[in-house]
């Protein structure tokens, strides 16, 4: 993997009272370092409608954000969803993965690491107290990758060790790259979940050309594993091709005999999904991808997915090879509606509670 | 006064006809200007430049060309002399006379940015920040660009476009296809006609084709099934390009294309009257059908609820539901 190294980094005014700031900058001793105003920072945020577009990855931003660190995950508007919450530090990805939705998503091209990581613990520490009963699966991969930019931010170490001491809370961090050194040692009573976004080998070669091969990645989680880390894997996009059967069926094969099953707590998938202004994005800064050229038609959300058929054809088939490798994983689909779970599944027990469940089931079991 | 303002009449014969290097105009026969002409004579000079032999025509091209359809030996000129200005300045004349009055056409804003560019040496950013919004283009490399190739692209295409037949997008995409095979879908096309609204969606079928196979964008058009439409004779051009989309659309969409035909199928063979209507949902998303009718009294109403439970103790309706 090609380490994420800024060249510039822009720091706002306040965030110079924070240590994730002193911190960050003292790992970056040779890089250009300059204070901004609000004003430049503003349109940065994902919420913000803007056509900033100037500023390209290799431009670092260390800023406060003030809103609301812990959402519900997006896929909450789908017909079963399984009940996941985020919190977004970083916002993001230098990988440049032909399909990723951030670079139409966010306003900003620049990295951004939000410095007032306090403010993240106290609202997560919070919201869990709140509801003692209840268990949280919470993610940091929703608007970056969770730890492709560990070796700068050093957030991993932060975040194992708090959710370690939440008895209802669970992190799982989400990532493609290998940077894993910052898990060792830690004391992560098992509430952290490391997985993988995983593909095909054909599809990490082409698609993914920035992140680690399919072997770096299974290595990565493998050290994860002897370190007692619970494992995930995402098969998120599943994309269709002539001979996607082979390579994904390899690709199921290489992880379940890499790896222990019994330590891998869930499997999602989801079939490649995206607004349609994307296709224009992947047209112009990758001609040679055939991502754009699928069957997909518009569904849930406005989104572009696949014809349902295709979409229950990779699930039915993916689903069947994890469960021969891995009998007792739990399987899901991600942002699907009822129809498709019937027929991915082959039964009728697919309710946001059945799916919730499971998960926390899985999570709290392994 | 930049130059010295010479008027005279000069014979038609001493201009260099074949001379086109400052042409701008698309189209340079005016059927209302000969009739003007006829009447009451030539009535603004054209603009000439003075050689050693012969003049080259600067601007008045479909005066000229009026002129000589009316069997007029002379033709009441300015002279330009080349030491008053350098090529591309008298070039600039030929610009700004046409554009003070009336609008360019795109093939002609093509030509004259062409030229700017390739012949008279202007750099791309002055043509961009200054030339660009006079003929009301945004100030962008990839307009010029654009421009550009369209000046160059296949002459029948050209020809379908100044005929209303292709739209400026259209123009656009075509142009920056390479020649052979703008050559090929030119010829292609002359048997179709495309509305405004489909010409969008068939080039777009016509690239994503090219892209998904690895296929140049003209190769759909010796597909024997194309072919084979383009050779009917007993259709109309717009009928032809119509059966052409629904094939590309097939190419593009087969499984898609595959479940509303089966649905079509199966929805006839259940042999309802034509005022029932059965919709399935959008691209089959999800399983579901939606049922319409309307009666305007019970009468009705029972006649087609009636013909509706006929068809619900069919096995064929249990095959509406598992189209795909």
């Amino acid at each position: 993997m090609i380490p994420y190294k800024p060249e510039r980094i822009l720091v706002q005014k306040e965030s110079w009272q924070d240590t994730v700031t002193s911190e960050i900058l003292g790992r970056l001793p040779d890089v250009e370092v300059r204070t901004v105003k609000d004003s430049e920072i503003r349109p940065m945020e994902p919420s913000a409608v803007s056509t900033v577009q100037s500023r390209n990855k290799n431009t670092l931003v260390l800023m406060r954000y003030p809103g609301s660190f812990l959402k519900r995950c997006q896929g909450s508007g789908a017909d079963t969803c399984c009940n996941y919450y985020v919190v977004s530090c970083v916002w993001n990805c230098h990988l440049d993965c032909t399909y990723c939705v951030l670079q139409s998503y966010l306003s900003s091209r620049a990295l951004i690491v939000c410095t007032n990581f306090e403010d993240l613990i106290n609202e997560v520490r919070e919201t869990l107290a709140n509801s003692p009963k209840r268990i949280f699966r919470i993610g940091t991969g929703e608007l970056a990758d969770s730890l492709a930019q560990d070796p700068i931010t050093g957030f991993s170490r932060r975040l194992v060790s708090f959710f370690a001491g939440l008895a209802n809370g669970f992190l799982e961090l989400k990532t493609k790259s290998d940077c894993i050194a910052n898990l060792e040692g830690l004391d992560h009573r098992g509430h952290t979940i490391v997985s993988w976004s995983v593909n095909s080998k054909r599809i990490c070669r082409t698609e993914e050309e920035k992140a680690p091969t399919l072997e770096k990645r299974l290595a990565a989680a493998l050290q994860c594993q002897k370190w007692g880390y619970k494992l995930g894997f995402h098969f998120d996009p599943l994309i269709y091709y002539d001979g996607w059967e082979r390579d994904y069926r390899e690709a199921v094969k290489e992880i379940f005999h890499t790896l222990d099953p019994d330590r891998v707590v869930w499997v999602s998938l989801g079939a490649l999904r995206f607004p349609p202004h994307l296709i224009d994005y992947v047209k112009e800064r990758f001609p040679e991808s055939k991502i754009p050229y699928g069957e997909f038609i518009p569904g849930h959300h406005g989104k572009l997915r696949y014809f349902r058929p295709i979409r229950e054809e990779m699930y039915r088939n993916m689903i069947s090879w994890i469960l021969a490798e891995a009998p007792r994983v739990t399987v899901y689909l991600c942002m699907e509606s009822f129809p498709v779970w019937k027929n991915s599944f082959g039964r009728e027990s697919c309710s946001a509670t059945f799916v919730r469940d499971q998960l926390d089931k899985a999570v709290c079991s392994r | 006064m930049l130059f010295d303002m010479i008027c005279k009449e000069i014979s038609i014969e001493e201009i260099d006809l074949t001379n086109e290097t400052f042409r701008i105009s698309e189209e340079i026969v005016s059927a209302p200007l000969r009739m003007s002409m006829r009447e009451v004579g030539q009535l603004n000079p054209v603009l000439l430049l003075e050689g050693k032999h012969t003049y080259r025509l600067i601007c008045g091209f479909r005066r000229l060309y009026a002129l000589r359809q009316l069997s007029a030996s002379h033709v009441f000129a300015r002279i330009v002399e080349e030491r008053d200005r350098d090529l591309s300045g008298i070039f600039n004349l030929a610009f700004w006379d046409n554009l003070s009055h009336r609008q360019l056409d795109p093939l002609e804003k093509a030509r004259a940015l062409y030229k700017l560019r390739n012949n008279f040496g202007v750099s791309n950013n002055v043509i961009i920040k200054n030339y660009l919004p006079l003929m009301d283009l945004s100030p962008h490399k990839q307009v010029l660009h654009i421009y550009n190739m369209m000046h160059t692209s296949n002459q029948g295409l050209r020809n379908r476009f100044k005929a209303g037949h292709l739209t400026l997008s259209s123009m656009e995409y075509l142009a920056a296809m390479p020649a052979s095979s703008q050559a090929s879908i030119a010829s292609g096309l002359e048997g179709i006609r495309l509305s405004a609204g489909l010409q969008k969606k068939f080039f777009s079928l016509l690239r994503d084709l090219a892209a998904k196979n690895g296929i140049e964008p003209e190769v759909p058009f010796k597909d024997p099934e194309v072919l084979s439409i383009l050779n009917d004779a007993g259709l109309s051009p717009f009928q032809r390009g119509e059966k052409v989309f629904a094939l590309l659309y097939r190419w593009r969409y087969p499984r898609l294309t595959q479940a509303e035909e089966r649905f079509f199928e199966r929805k006839k063979s259940l042999e309802l009257p034509g005022s029932i209507r059965i919709v399935p949902a959008p691209y089959f998303e999800v399983p579901d059908l939606r049922v319409e009718f309307n009666a305007p009294d019970a009468e009705r109403f029972r006649e087609m609820a009636a013909e509706l439970f006929e068809a619900s103790q069919t096995p064929e309706l249990d095959g509406l539901f598992k189209v795909i």
